[in-house]
């Protein structure tokens, strides 16, 4: 419980610094204090956890007043939108997402040149170099390697806010306030610049990559590597807008649903092959869903999923299996000090709240769904466990619906009705595409054509996820476009809440209201 | 030995019957699904020639009866190309017979450098006209470092692809043209398929200079289905190499609303004036367009 207390003030601190100044957040914290202090004098250790509580509040205030960024003559985007094209020198600090028509590159630790001198300057830069560069030769596909050090020249522009997504909102939580189309010049300064264990962890990932490349077609190929590798570039549109319309967007999103089947996957194969008398098992799922996070190159759903599955694994050995409160919460905060903006990003907000359905609602209808099925539930045998593995499924697509439904309606101007069939369907084959990709991707480095085979059976799971959501978007009636302002969406969140509250507080209220006198 | 080797066996099969049969049932499961979709989706005994939907470019892929294939050029985009070629392609080949570049333009060979790295492609054929642009520098390197059979495609060669199936090369000639409005283009690779009495032609880039050079050689080419050169641009499809084709059917492969504006307004109405209103087909407004014949029979199947 002090965890959930002490993670929700650091949280609370962080949303109270956008809107508040500094001197003013202190002010009130202060106030606060003695206020507390003189109502609680007598109980040690509720001061001690309120006293706690406030320094959490006022560190977030802080934390989000130090990531404002500046914008003078040391910050790159000071140098946006001029006349005339600069020339800067900057690392390639991520893995490079070959496109269509570009290659996109993250760059770092950028030094920009203002009349014949080169000046170091803060912030990164998104840039869309040419697919081919002018060293192509030297290089294989695709041509940029994370540690690259570039010189290129081209002008440097704001991101513009596009009609139905804020870009430069969604650009500016990853530090980048700048963007560079098709710079000319490109010239390789030099390589291998960037961090080794990196490096070798994007090679392996860019080995996977394109044995997928070789042993898959298209849009299968894709589809895999989104879900495995989390590389969206080569999806075609038609099919993102598919898997969107009928609710499943999670899926080609590498997300927490993608780290929670790892972490099943690999918690049963540890329990297999070494028991759970030791805490080897353990680490093993753990070293599983951290190598799984890294592959996707570390994209902040997976690393905040991945710290939530830790923290659950590890509350698990523990015995501690309930705290997933305190888990979900704990990540956030961590989460939150390291990206504060990430507190308005709906894709977080999103996932937490699709965590929560799993935490509040889907030991609920799992219930509900053991009532319904009475005695099968407890016998052995393959009608028994399948009847079983129907109702977990849609326990769980349900809870991280009804969790996430209002949130989609605001953001997103569009729900799915078509989301519980199409989950239901889609959701069992997501395991078999990891598992027959991440094979793929092993083996294709050592044996193209074994990779080749085993790609069929990829191929398969990949086809029959397609299919299912072009045969559900096809449906007339897949989605509506709905209009939803926040105070609905408040409501509609206190309502869960009171509900939720009801259920659990059912004995007592049995008590209070005994059944015959409400009939 | 003997004794050894049937005690060894003796032990594999008790190992192998221990295994559970719930543990070989899914793996059979999938390889019998497998089964049976190859067995369902295996291709008919017909020539199916794809005019490929891939935006502003050229790519046109000829699956034989024998189930052979060919790729022609590979148009503009990574992505469309390897798109198309997922649904046309049965899933479980990862190879390509033959990969022509009638001309190192980039909406004909971006895509086919993603064709070399992704599929194993047993030979290419081009005009050999080299290009200072990466992507053919890429290009060659593919070609170069996967040990593919590289062939310079010349007038009077010809590739006979089984059950009476050939392609004819009719252009570039021995002697490239030269000092032409863009030589590059005009030295493109032209091809006739020919299959009983169904042939097409398919012209590549080439301009008025290029068929000229075609009519001046006197070669056969009258074909049922005719590739407009160039997109169909006011650079090609002059009066005189029309009524020497005489076709029945007109494909232009363009792109949506692309910024060149083509097809050209002039060429389609000598296209439609020569061959009939509804002859002329375009890839931005029908999508792939499929024709299939058995040598005798031309049938027309659009996506749109």
């Amino acid at each position: 419980m002090t965890l959930i207390y002490l993670s929700l003030s650091w949280i609370i601190g962080v949303y109270v610094g956008s809107s508040i100044g500094l001197a003013w957040g202190i002010a009130v914290v202060a106030l606060a204090g003695v206020l507390i202090l003189v109502l609680l004098l007598r109980r040690r250790r509720a001061l001690l956890l309120f006293g706690l509580c406030l320094i959490l509040l006022s560190g977030g205030i802080a934390r989000y007043q130090a990531t404002i960024p500046t914008w003078d003559e040391n910050a790159l985007q000071f140098y946006n939108d001029r006349e005339h094209p600069v020339q800067i020198e900057g690392l390639v600090a991520a893995d490079p997402e070959p496109g269509d028509e570009s290659t996109a590159l993250r760059l770092e630790q950028i030094k920009i040149e203002i009349d014949g001198e080169w000046r170091e300057v803060s912030g990164a830069a998104l840039v869309y170099a040419p697919r081919f560069p002018p060293f192509g030769a030297e290089r294989d596909f695709p041509y940029y390697r994370y540690g690259d050090l570039l010189r290129i020249e081209g002008y440097l522009e704001t991101p513009p806010e596009l009609e139905d997504f804020d870009w430069a909102q969604y650009l500016a939580r990853q530090g980048i306030y700048s963007i560079m189309h098709y710079p000319d010049n490109v010239k390789l300064v030099a390589s291998g610049q960037g961090a080794k264990p990196l490096e070798w962890l994007y090679g392996l990932r860019d080995d996977m990559s394109q044995a997928l490349d070789r042993s898959l077609p298209e849009p299968q190929n894709s589809l895999a590597q989104a879900v495995l590798l989390g590389k969206r570039g080569g999806l075609p549109l038609e099919l993102k807008e598919d898997f969107a319309s009928i609710g499943t967007a999670h899926v080609i999103a590498v997300s927490g649903l993608h780290v929670s089947i790892v972490a099943g996957i690999f918690l049963s194969l540890g329990v297999y092959l070494f028991g759970r008398r030791r805490p080897t098992y353990l680490l093993f799922a753990l070293a599983a869903v951290w190598l799984y996070a890294l592959l996707t190159g570390f994209r902040p759903p997976v690393f905040r999923a991945a710290i939530m599955g830790s923290l659950w694994l590890v509350g698990d050995y523990i015995g501690r299996p309930r705290s997933a409160l305190t888990a979900l919460l704990l990540a956030a905060a961590i989460m939150v000090g390291i990206q504060p903006v990430l507190l308005w990003d709906p894709s977080f907000q999103l996932s937490f709240a699709a965590m929560a359905g799993l935490v509040f609602l889907t030991p609920k209808f799992q219930d509900l769904g053991a009532k319904a099925l009475g005695g099968i539930s407890e016998q052995t045998g393959w009608r028994a466990s399948s009847a079983r593995f129907a109702v977990d499924i849609l326990s769980v697509t349900l809870g991280a619906i009804l969790f996430t439904l209002p949130l989609i309606a605001f953001y997103f101007h569009r729900i799915s009705i078509v989301a519980l069939p199409a989950n239901f369907f889609i959701l069992p084959a997501v395991p078999g595409i990891i598992i027959t990709a991440a094979l793929v991707g092993v083996v294709g480095p050592v044996t193209l054509p074994v990779a080749q085979v085993l790609g069929w059976v990829a191929w398969l799971f990949t086809t029959y996820a397609i299919k299912v959501s072009e045969l559900f978007s096809a449906l007339p009636f897949a989605s509506v476009d709905v209009k939803v302002g926040l105070p609905l969406v408040c409501t509609y969140y206190v309502l869960i809440a009171i509900a939720l509250w009801l259920i659990a507080k059912r004995r007592q209220l049995r008590r209070w209201f005994p059944k015959r006198r409400i009939i | 030995m003997v004794s050894q080797a049937k005690n060894y066996l003796a032990r594999v099969l008790k190992l192998a019957s221990g295994v559970p049969i719930k543990w070989t049932l899914v793996p059979l499961l999938l390889v019998a699904i497998l089964v049976w979709i190859a067995a369902i989706t295996t291709p008919d005994t017909k020539l199916h020639v794809f005019f490929l939907d891939v935006g502003q470019g050229d790519a046109i892929l000829i699956r034989t009866p024998s189930h052979h294939h060919i790729l022609i050029d590979g148009g503009p985009s990574p992505e469309a190309i390897t798109n198309e070629l997922g649904e046309r392609l049965p899933f479980w080949s990862r190879s390509i017979d033959l990969v022509v570049l009638t001309h190192p333009h980039d909406d004909h060979i971006t895509g086919l450098v993603e064709v070399l790295r992704r599929y194993e492609v047993k030979q290419v054929l081009e005009s050999g006209i080299e290009c200072d642009s990466p992507a053919y520098s890429e290009w060659l390197k593919l070609i170069d470092e996967k040990g593919i059979k590289r062939t310079i495609a010349r007038a009077g060669q010809r590739i006979e692809l089984g059950a009476g199936i050939w392609l004819d090369i009719l252009h570039p000639p021995a002697d490239l043209l030269q000092g032409t409005d863009s030589d590059t283009d005009n030295n493109g690779v032209v091809l006739r398929l020919v299959y009983g009495e169904v042939s097409f032609l398919l012209t590549a880039d080439i301009y008025h200079e290029g068929e000229q050079c075609l009519l001046r050689q006197g070669v056969e080419l009258e074909s049922a289905v005719l590739k407009v050169a160039h997109h169909g641009a006011d650079t090609s499809s002059s009066l005189p190499f029309l009524n020497a084709v005489s076709p029945q059917l007109a494909i232009i492969s363009v792109g949506e609303d692309n910024p060149y504006h083509l097809p050209d307004e002039e060429v389609c109405d000598r296209l439609e004036q020569s061959l009939g209103q509804d002859r002329v087909y375009l890839t931005s407004e029908r999508g792939t367009i499929e024709l299939i014949s058995d040598g005798h029979k031309l049938w027309l199947k659009t996506e749109r």
